[in-house]
């Protein structure tokens, strides 16, 4: 399954994913009350040098903010004829100050590194009854149902299309695949039941 | 609780997972703002959680699909994941996910009485739009520091979609509840 994380390694590759979590949460409290736009350049220009740290190609990743452009569009012309157009320009430049810094740690980081801390993060729970075990297990299963699923809905789709279906009448087809993805899941619960279930996992 | 259901109830939960995720990664029909909140095809799934599987298990679906997210997956429409869309302008809409499912679950329960397409419909209506709304525009607004009011009107030209979507799912709903009606968690 392709995830955003970069398969490179950097000195932030390197750097543990909870200590990461903490230090873009501490960021994040920090940024929220700061509205001058020199302060907030400034940590912009230090987050694109952030960026070219990360060896060859880093500061292709800056790309993730491209999509979002209507959106910061929006927002400042909002602002604009709202008759302040400056601080239209800081809050862009806060959320993708905050959006390229997010985008740090998941680049840099593994998927299953940062479950393990979340889990960690999450373990103070376990004085309630509630156990992170299954969390890893449904995480597991979700990414494995993914290509299923689109596998049966394009599989109707084209079933649909070989017999002259409407377009229109596409929908229906969620029915079936979903029924069909059911019966996996429900398979799938009973043969996790016969392994000893989720507390036979260690 | 055996240890069958809660096999039974992980494999449900991931499912309905995936395929929030999986409406997402699907080709999405024209939408006038391009790269906007894309939530287009992923408020189905919302809706669909909620209504088959009930108010606790549906939050609970959502919360998996958004912890999957933040891991780095792209699943959200458009192809974006990761943490840096919990910053972005709809992260209102992402945390109402799972309380947009839990209603659209609860009201399911309340009315197991009635015929299951109009319950669906109320359900997907006030879950899948009132509730999710009501995160996703105080969400906007605090987040691109816009009035409510502006936020409001940005996200009204998603509606004609989700009333569509709300349509969908009791269709949906209720063609499952035919097909096989244990699948329906919701009243069970």
């Amino acid at each position: 399954m392709i995830s955003l994380y970069r398969q490179k390694t950097s000195w932030l590759h390197r750097l543990s994913a909870g200590a990461k979590l903490l230090a873009l949460c501490m960021a994040s409290v920090a940024i929220f009350p700061l509205d001058t736009l020199s302060t907030l350049a400034i940590l912009g220009l230090l987050t694109i040098l952030l960026y070219a740290s990360l060896s060859d190609g880093g500061l292709r990743e800056l790309k993730v903010i491209v999509p979002l452009w209507p959106w910061f569009l929006i927002m400042w012309l909002f602002h604009y004829f709202g008759g302040d157009p400056l601080i239209g320009t800081v809050a862009v430049l806060k959320m993708a100050l905050m959006i390229l810094l997010a985008n740090l740690l998941t680049l840099s980081t593994r998927q299953s590194d940062l479950l393990a801390a979340i889990q960690y993060g999450l373990s103070p729970l376990s004085f309630l009854g509630l156990s992170t075990r299954p969390l890893a297990l449904a995480v597991s299963l979700m990414i494995r149902y993914i290509p299923v699923l689109l596998a049966l809905i394009q599989q109707h789709q084209q079933a649909w299309q070989a017999r002259g279906g409407r377009r229109a009448g596409r929908w229906r087809l969620i029915v079936p695949a979903l029924i069909a993805a059911l019966q996996i899941a429900e398979h799938a619960g009973e043969s996790l039941a016969a392994r000893g279930g989720v507390r036979g996992l260690s | 609780m055996s240890n069958r259901s809660i096999e039974r109830d992980i494999a449900q939960i991931a499912l309905y997972a995936a395929l929030v995720a999986a409406l997402g990664l699907l080709p999405k029909i024209s939408i006038p703002i391009a790269g906007g909140i894309p939530i287009t095809g992923q408020s189905l799934g919302v809706m669909l959680a909620g209504v088959m599987l009930g108010p606790v298990r549906g939050a609970l679906a959502l919360l998996l699909f958004l912890l999957v997210v933040a891991l780095g997956l792209p699943l959200l429409a458009g192809g974006r994941g990761g943490l840096a869309v919990f910053m972005s302008p709809s992260v209102g809409f992402l945390v109402g996910f799972p309380f947009a499912a839990m209603a659209c679950g609860w009201l399911m329960g309340l009315m197991k009485e009635k015929s299951v397409l109009p319950s669906a419909w109320i359900a997907a209506a006030l879950g899948g739009i009132v509730v999710l709304y009501a995160f996703g525009i105080p969400g906007l607004a605090w987040k691109a520091e816009m009035s409510l009011v502006d936020a409001a009107k940005v996200m009204a030209v998603y509606l004609p979609g989700d009333a569509l979507k709300v349509l969908l799912t009791g269709l949906i709903a209720q063609t499952v509840w035919r097909g096989m009606p244990q699948a329906l968690l919701s009243r069970n």
